[in-house]
């Protein structure tokens, strides 16, 4: 470990010594402070925090990993180009030491320097929602809404099949199916169309959502009825309707009509109490619009009631952790790409590992429609395997990026969306055990084969 | 000079290294096909101009680069063995130290990566600033030393794990004569005491003072090779040196008496000192008035802990 230590401080020494991190040390300085005084939100302080916590951090978080990736890729690069790996290599330093100690130096900076902003913007946040400023009701509402962490309760999934093989066979009948389109393509936009009929609601009607508590709720927990709606025609309008709740006896224990806008996030507090000692209940929901349209609830994530798992301060806790063990796995992009390339090439290869993880949802769109989709009625046969090679790259992107890209946890902080720390514990072993190692035993690797003293 | 044993410390048989470009496709050939053996205690030198593959044989012999073909061992083991490694020290061509260290930090972190232990580590680091005489400047960063100090930084870099094998790539480039001479007498020092000693340079005089053996490099081949003595002893000629200054008539007389002998003129000439000693010996004379040095202090004491541990 001494050697590793050895490495590891001169790791962060370069790296505070870099005019680029500095650079960007500076800038994150200002976002910590110029931030949440210049950007205003929507005027409320709810809006004001979760500025906040979402991009005064969103853009702390996106300069520290600008900056980690800079002084990664710089640690080996440049110790390469400088000629000073020649002296430590010439010592008893095995290469697994090299890239552990330059990574470890990396992380205790981004340690550091990430606790030092989760802790200004938890302390302002703390500043801004201090009791002196705030009414007992408004103080509350932010304690609920805002300062706490729920658990998202989906509702019980229905058994479809039976609709999913009556809109096949009628599709059949009625000669829908185009004849040089797959089945289970058919298959899987049928049962697309009939999920989000289960999930839709026409004028003047009501649907009903069955859910199984999972846990007794606590008196004094609250719990958030969390919605997002499409429309079946384009309506500007704010939509009429009314939510309800119903206990298993059929008793109506709580209702509220809504004015709602389509394609955005609501939530509505139901007051604590409501659902104590219940063990399961239906939510209700009447499409009251004056005009005839039909409201349709995303069936994957447009309904949930979220219900209390755990304090504000842990769940922030949380997303400090997977933040830092992002910035961790960016530095051993960094460290492992400064090992194979010149500093210019480790960067940009290193940037665009970032970008790719950023745009991990746009990969995914790419991999499904990259493939199959000619343009013209007679592709040519470069076109068809351009396309296939694509396909296949977007896909092995996917493939590789797809258990890590998906980790926004100021986005979750914001929502107030429970973290845990199995998921803490999960991203520690694929993050760091598992692409980490991956990355590292790239480095050890080519390390072992590369030449660091060769004329230049 | 002193040569103890025969144990071979480093060996190199047929080594060969190509250096190729981007494309794979060879481009120089620095190191053809070379052999020669290091044995324990010995200064062994390799000497040769720019560019005839001196620093590409060190580096291999250190791991840095590998050969292309050929045998290469260092202490019985191959070169980027960590064991091999733990017994070696390295100077460097050129100083490849981190400059924003200080000498202090600069040494406590390659003492670092032996894995010296703390207490251990600090004991040798004040006997090596003290012997490379740059105690005074142990918290100067080495990015502002001229290049001899930094030269000194580098050499007792390469010393503080008590090497058995010290690879010295130009010691004495950028040092001052005084510099110069204190590195060959700790580098005769060090072989006193049992170190092997691989020494690169292309200053003939510096190793003629204090190899033992060289090997002469030309275009990545080893033109000659073997001990100062029998390279450089002219066994043909004789030179007569007298005791003491003689009268001009006994003098002549000698010369005739040599003439009517041999039938030739014989050379007469004054002996010299060398440019080097005649330095040293006025350094000396004004080091006697002037007390405060602006550089490096001399020291003429190998650090002890370099004693203890003869192989």
């Amino acid at each position: 470990m001494t050697r590793i230590f050895a490495i590891a401080s001169i790791s962060l020494r370069n790296a505070i010594r870099s005019k680029v991190v500095l650079v960007l040390l500076a800038a994150l300085a200002l976002a910590l402070i110029g931030l949440p005084l210049t950007i205003k939100g929507d005027g409320t302080l709810d809006g004001q925090l979760r500025i906040l916590l979402r991009y005064t951090l969103g853009l702390a978080t996106l300069i520290l990993s600008l900056a980690t990736i800079w002084a990664a890729c710089a640690s080996v690069a440049s110790d390469i180009r400088d000629r000073h790996i020649q002296l430590i290599l010439s010592k008893p330093l095995r290469p697994i030491q090299l890239w552990l100690g330059k990574w470890l130096g990396l992380c205790l900076l981004n340690f550091a320097l990430l606790a030092f902003c989760m802790a200004i913007v938890y302390f302002t946040l703390h500043y801004q929602t201090r009791s002196s400023l705030l009414s007992a009701q408004e103080q509350q509402q932010l304690q609920w809404e805002v300062l706490s962490a729920y658990s998202s309760l989906a509702p019980m999934p229905r058994d479809l099949s039976a609709a999913v093989e009556r809109r096949l066979e009628d599709g059949i009948l009625r000669g829908e199916w185009p004849e040089d389109v797959s089945p289970e393509v058919i298959q899987a936009h049928v049962q697309r169309l009939v999920r989000s009929q289960a999930n839709s609601v026409s004028q003047g009607e009501r649907n009903e959502w069955m859910f199984e508590l999972p846990q007794p709720v606590e008196s004094d927990d609250p719990v958030l009825l969390r919605y997002r709606f499409s429309l079946s025609l384009l309506d500007m309008d704010l939509i009429k309707g009314r939510w309800s709740l119903v206990a298993a006896d059929g008793e109506e224990i709580w209702s509220e009509p809504i004015e709602s806008a389509a394609r955005t996030w609501h939530q509505i507090l139901i007051p604590p109490g409501t659902l104590t000692g219940l063990s399961s209940c239906t939510l209700v929901f009447e499409n009251l619009h004056d005009r005839p349209l039909t409201i349709v609830f995303d069936p994957d994530e447009g309904l949930a009631l979220r219900m209390r798992a755990g304090s504000f301060s842990i769940n922030y806790l949380q997303a400090a952790l997977l933040l830092f063990i992002h910035l961790a796995f960016l530095a051993a992009i960094g460290v492992t790409a400064g090992s194979f390339f010149s500093m210019p090439v480790a960067a940009l290869t290193s940037f665009y590992a970032l970008l790719l993880l950023y745009a991990g949802r746009v990969v995914s769109r790419l991999a499904d429609h990259s493939h199959g989709h000619s343009h013209g009625p007679d592709p040519s046969a470069f076109r068809e395997w351009f396309e296939a090679v694509s396909h296949y790259a977007y896909a092995g992107i996917y493939f590789i990026i797809r258990p890590i890209y998906d980790v926004h946890p100021l986005e979750r902080v914001t929502r107030a969306e429970w973290i845990g720390w199995q998921e803490v514990g999960q991203a520690v072993g694929l993050h760091i055990g598992i692409y980490g190692g991956v990355l590292c035993l790239l480095a050890i690797w080519h390390l072992r084969r590369k030449e660091v003293a060769l004329p230049q | 000079m002193t040569a103890e044993s025969h144990q071979v410390v480093a060996e190199a048989r047929d080594l060969v290294k190509i250096f190729r470009d981007f494309w794979h496709r060879p481009k120089v050939t620095a190191v053809n096909s070379i052999s020669f053996e290091i044995r324990r205690g010995e200064v062994f030198g390799l000497l040769g101009p720019n560019g005839s593959g001196k620093s590409t044989t060190i580096k291999m012999m250190l791991g840095l680069l590998h050969p292309t073909s050929g045998h290469l061992s260092v202490l019985d083991r191959p070169p980027h063995d960590v064991k091999t490694k733990s017994q070696v020290g390295y100077l460097a061509e050129e100083s490849y130290l981190y400059p924003y260290l200080t000498s202090e930090e600069t040494l406590h972190f390659f003492g670092r990566l032996f894995a010296i232990p703390s207490r251990e580590r600090k004991r040798r680091i004040d006997q090596l600033l003290e012997m490379i005489g740059l105690e005074h400047a142990r918290d100067r960063m080495v990015g502002e030393f001229s290049k001899g100090m930094a030269r000194r930084i580098g050499l007792a870099q390469a010393l503080i794990n008590d090497p058995d094998l010290v690879i010295l790539d130009e010691p004495t480039s950028g040092l001052d004569p005084l510099g110069c001479r204190q590195v060959k007498d700790l580098i005769l020092a060090l072989a006193k005491r049992g170190k092997t000693v691989l020494l690169s340079s292309h200053l003939l005089g510096d190793v003629e003072d204090i190899c033992d053996r060289v090997a002469i490099l030309y275009n990545g081949r080893i033109q000659a090779m073997g001990s100062m003595h029998d390279l450089l002893e002219q066994r043909n000629r004789h030179r007569f040196t007298l005791p003491e200054e003689l009268p001009p008539d006994q003098l002549r007389r000698i010369l005739e008496e040599v003439k009517s002998i041999i039938g030739a003129e014989p050379h007469l000439d004054h002996p010299r000192v060398d440019l080097e000693q005649y330095f040293l010996q006025i350094i000396a004379e004004a080091r006697g008035e002037q007390v405060t040095p602006s550089g490096a202090s001399p020291s003429q004491t190998l650090a002890p802990f370099l004693s203890e541990h003869v192989s």
